[in-house]
């Protein structure tokens, strides 16, 4: 088998996985009386066909990448980083207050800075709390940072509820950032900067894992963690700097939407972009710059999917029947990749998923 | 004892409506003759709603969208409901902004900050719920939804009807709608059964749709020896029915009542067991926010209140004894003639504070 | 609260948080088999809401409780086989295909209950056979909660005994205990892997099903959105906190079945705490009992590892 062709590979599964799904997702719509054709036909145009469906596409998936870079890096060093959404929450929120406040007294564009750092600390410090109990205590981060998710949702309700609240409105939400206070607009666009920060937080991770020694280190973690403390490589602080890594962009993501979209931080809010994130990211083979074009994809696929179910009377779950399948076929393409070039198995990992459990990491952490 | 048969009070009801008054606790009709009718400057085509959960929770969600579909039929206009939205919705806003809609109503009290924004942005005009303060001229209108003094009724009710002298509060969050209740359920209440136990519990996190969380809270509420529940839930409301069903499945001579709020569940829930509800009418406000659009007169504060039957009681059921019905009509012309006057507490803190007053220990 | 019937109260205190623990038992009892043989299934959730769905839709159609009941496990064990498909047979990473499954869980009942109901509440038209002990409902507080339970109650607890029993002393409980801890070497020692691993991931499916259904047919007798509510995710946690042992697991169930119970329970009793702030407290509890009980717990060694002959 040629070079190219092996490289080409898993492009085409990705591609199959997305066109099977969405051929299973039509015929399912079909199969309920809908109009498949004309329901994706209208995904099109309304999402790509439009200024306004393009510009939404490029908002959202800013949130996507820096979510998507965030476990990229976990996902790469074989660290679950399940918990992205608590993560997310916590991160918006620290930005949601720490914008505000800081209002008026710096120069803004300190004031955005200081407060999208608030928002990746915060998601860090979320993460930390799984990392050390990873770390020292051999608690699986899988099951960890699902808890702590729970967590974060009851306590960022408590707290912009109580101690966070703008006392001057009646819902629970934090102070409001002016309009003209947020992020600004990519000049000539709609579409505020948050995206310059997306795309490059992706290009870093592609430096981190192409270039850097950490990076290297952490590759080889996700390959082997048994290797990794052969060749002396400090496992738990790898590991823990993954995840926390991970959480800080996973903050970011949420600084991102409070800062350049929303304004503040309102309960009830949870956007839940840490399955599509998980979804995305497989998609892209963990692969740093195909992330970027399968967030845009899946930008679309959420924005064009739920305006085609509004206005087609299909029920608005739809675009999670097509998540769930692509992954379905991704795993189903990526198995058949395999058995079809058997000599690339040993690579398989490196190719399409993420390195073992951490089962056999934490069994083993001293 | 029942209610009349299905058939016969679904006439009753349509004749209540069309009529307008003679229901158990009359209402007022409406004098509904608008002076000089103002001149239609710009006719309204296209409105559009957005509302958080599903349209089929026989709540908040339903009421409003069923409303506005009707008045859009009854006008011959156009209306586009979005619901089951969520609190992301600056993507649907920028999508009914592209399909040109005329007017965008957020049924949502978390949508207060966004679509103010966005009506400014797109000049589109927009309603809230339950912010006065975002009123703009020509741009931003505010819906409340004061249901504390049908809620009051409700309680004067509950008063009555409880023997144990306990009664239950279950709401799915705190939001201000609910609240407002709360309260004029607690001093309709106290009013009625001084001595009465309040029982007030909260099921969890924007537990709107959680019926698992409704039934097991109504349960304890049953335990504490509520025997009248004021339940205001949305879809977790299901759960609250479920868990009195149960009860008085188990306890023929002891059974529960169970008080609904927004949405008229008569047709599915039995008689022995709804005792009422304090429905919402969006009709009646989206008809005149409508209207006042064309003539330019857009941008006020619209409540929902006993004057306009926006908020009215459920009829009773037949069961219900005379006197207590006459105490509700007392308690209700005392309302509408301002000698007993409700108290409008939008905040939880407030509710906390006003029900630690009204029921102490 | 002067007036409180405290007695009448704990009980249902009690009797809710055993209610609640009882698909969060049943799930995790699945998933100690599964992990035990090696399988991480993180589409317990989908798994336990399309049994909910399942068991409402059947037995709303065929007004049998009963009926919806297995339903809802048989649907597990469909979205069962799918996971040991993909995961033994096709070798496919386990979390992936576990997330799959819980996406495709929530869509697509989301999707058939507006699609085939129209999204509207319907209640079901029978209840659940109850099964009350004679005598010992009358014990005081305890009595009524403990022995005057739907009969799926009982079942699910005597599921403990039968899981440790079946996993500690029978040949297949060996089986499995030997392909999730030394797949090769059972494989040498003439264990079908692949079979023994299937059959746990159906037992898996099969229980998450049935939690879910008891949910939705038993316990609230409807169906919502959602409305496991991550509950799936919480048994995963449950089975891990038990170490992958029967009692534990039905203590840690118990347990975080308490202390949702109490979240709304101590307000009532007239603390005055935020809903918010105490809705945190069984997941930190969790937490905490995971720290202090789970941790360095060994998990089974080739646990989310693929097997394949010859393939160290």
């Amino acid at each position: 088998m040629s070079g190219a062709a092996a490289r080409l590979a898993p492009v085409l599964s990705s591609l199959a996985a997305i066109a099977g799904a969405l051929l299973v997702g039509g015929l399912f719509l079909e199969a309920r009386g809908k109009d498949a054709v004309g329901g994706y036909r209208l995904m099109v145009e309304r999402g790509l066909g439009s200024s306004f469906g393009l510009t939404e596409i490029a908002i959202k998936a800013a949130p996507l990448l820096l979510v998507g870079a965030g476990l990229l890096i976990a996902l790469k060093a074989g660290v679950w980083n399940i918990g992205v959404d608590g993560q997310f929450l916590i991160g918006a929120l620290a930005a949601g207050v720490v914008a505000p406040g800081l209002s008026g007294t710096l120069p803004n564009a300190a004031v955005l800075l200081l407060a999208a750092l608030g928002g990746a600390v915060g998601g860090l410090a979320w993460a930390t709390i799984p990392a050390l109990l990873r770390v020292r205590f051999g608690l699986n981060e899988i099951i960890t940072t699902l808890v702590m998710t729970s967590v974060a949702i009851n306590l960022s309700a408590w707290l912009v509820k109580g101690p966070l609240k703008d006392p001057d409105v009646v819902p629970p939400q934090t102070r409001l950032l002016a309009k003209a206070e947020r992020v600004p607009d990519i000049p000539g666009t709609e579409v505020h900067a948050g995206l310059i920060a997306g795309l490059v937080a992706v290009a870093g991770v592609a430096v981190l894992f192409g270039a850097t020694v950490p990076g290297f280190r952490l590759w080889v973690l996700g390959q082997n963690p048994r290797a990794a403390r052969h060749a002396g490589m400090d496992v738990g602080r790898l590991t823990a700097g993954a995840l926390l890594a991970s959480g800080a962009l996973a903050g970011l993501a949420g600084a991102n939407d409070v800062l350049g979209v929303r304004g503040l931080f309102q309960a009830n809010w949870n956007p839940g972009y840490g399955l599509a994130g998980f979804a995305l990211v497989y998609l892209a083979r963990l692969r740093p710059l195909v992330v970027i074009p399968v967030a845009f994809f899946f930008s679309f696929l959420l924005l064009g999917g739920d305006l085609m179910s509004r206005a087609r009377d299909v029920p608005t779950q739809f675009v999670e029947v097509l998540e769930g399948l692509m992954l379905v076929f991704f795993a189903v393409a990526v198995a058949l990749e395999r058995g079809r070039w058997p000599h690339r198995r040993r690579s398989a990992a490196v190719e399409g998923s993420p390195g073992p459990l951490p089962a056999q990491a934490s069994g083993e952490a001293a | 004892m029942s209610r009349l048969g299905s058939l016969p009070r679904l006439f009753v009801l349509i004749g209540l409506i069309l009529g307008g008054a003679a229901s158990p606790v009359a209402i007022r009709a409406q004098d509904a003759t608008p002076g000089a009718t103002p001149t239609v400057v710009n006719p309204v085509e296209k409105v559009a709603l957005v509302t958080p959960e599903s349209r089929t929770n026989q709540g908040w969600d339903q009421q409003a969208a069923d409303g506005i579909e009707a008045v859009a039929k009854r006008r011959g206009i156009e209306a586009i409901v979005e619901e089951n939205a969520g609190y992301e919705i600056e993507p649907l806003l920028a999508d009914l902004a592209d399909q040109d809609v005329q007017l965008v109503i957020c049924h949502a009290s978390g949508y207060q900050t966004v679509c103010p924004e966005f009506a400014a942005e797109e000049g589109i005009p927009v309603a809230v719920v339950e912010n006065p303060n975002a009123v703009a001229e020509d741009l931003v209108s505010d819906i409340e939804t004061e249901a504390q003094e049908i809620a009051y009724l409700a309680g004067v009710l509950a008063g009555r009807l409880t023997r144990s002298g306990t009664v239950g509060v279950v709401v799915s969050d705190e939001p201000p709608t609910w609240n407002y209740m709360t309260v004029g359920f607690a001093e309709g209440l106290k009013a009625t059964k001084p001595d009465a136990q309040l029982v007030y519990s909260v099921i969890g996190v924007a537990a709107y749709g959680d019926a698992a969380g409704g039934k097991r809270v109504t349960d304890q509420v049953l335990a504490a020896g509520a025997d009248v529940v004021f339940g205001m839930g949305d879809g977790s409301t299901f759960g609250m029915i479920e868990a009195i069903r149960a009860h008085n499945a188990e306890n023929p001579d002891d059974k529960a009542l169970f008080i609904d709020v927004i949405g008229d569940k008569s047709q599915t829930v039995e008689d022995d067991l709804l005792l009422t509800s304090v429905l919402f009418d969006f009709t009646v406000i989206y008809e005149e926010m409508i209207r006042d659009l064309e003539t330019d007169e857009f941008g006020k504060v619209y409540t929902l209140s006993v004057e306009n039957k926006g908020v009215r009681l459920l009829d009773l059921p037949q069961s219900v004894p005379a006197e207590v019905v006459e105490a509700v009509a007392r308690a209700e012309a005392g309302i509408l003639d301002g000698s007993i006057a409700v108290s409008a507490v939008p905040d939880a803190d407030g509710v906390r504070a006003t029900l630690d007053e009204l029921f102490p220990g | 609260m002067t007036d409180l019937p405290v007695a009448d109260f704990l009980s249902a205190l009690l009797g809710s948080g055993l209610l609640l623990a009882v698909p969060l038992l049943l799930a995790a009892l699945g998933e100690a088999f599964a992990e035990r043989a090696g399988l991480l299934n993180l589409g317990i959730e989908g798994m336990m809401l399309g049994g909910a769905f399942a068991g409402f839709a059947v037995a709303l159609e065929t007004g049998r409780i009963a009926a919806g009941v297995a339903a809802g496990a048989a649907l597990g064990v469909a979205l069962g086989s799918g996971f040991g498909l993909l995961t033994i047979w096709l070798r496919v990473d386990q979390v992936l295909t576990g997330l799959a499954i819980t996406i495709l869980g929530s869509g697509l009942t989301g999707f058939l209950y507006r699609d085939l109901y129209g999204g509207q509440n319907r209640p079901l038209p029978t209840t659940a056979a109850r099964l009350d002990l004679p005598v010992l409902t009358d014990v005081p507080v305890v009595g009524r909660a403990l022995f005057g339970q739907p009969l799926l109650v009982y079942l699910a607890w005597a599921a403990v005994p039968i899981a440790a029993l079946v996993l500690g002393r029978t040949r297949f409980g060996l089986a499995v205990r030997a392909v999730g801890e030394a797949p090769f070497a059972a494989d040498a020692a003439g264990i079908g892997v692949a079979q023994t691993r299937f059959a746990a991931i159906l037992i898996g499916g099969a229980a998450a099903g049935l939690g879910g259904a008891f949910l939705a047919v038993v316990d609230v007798r409807t169906f919502t959105d959602n409305m496991t509510l991550g509950q799936g995710f919480l048994a995963l946690a449950l089975t891990m906190l038990g170490r992958w042992r029967p009692w534990r697991i039905l203590a840690g169930a118990l347990l975080f079945g308490m202390l949702r119970s109490l979240e709304t329970g101590l307000p009532i009793l007239g603390m005055d705490v935020r809903p918010e702030f105490v809705g945190m407290l069984p997941y930190l509890g969790l937490l905490a009992a995971l720290v202090v009980l789970a941790r360095r717990a060994a998990m089974p060694a080739a646990l989310g590892v693929p097997y394949e002959r010859g393939r160290r």
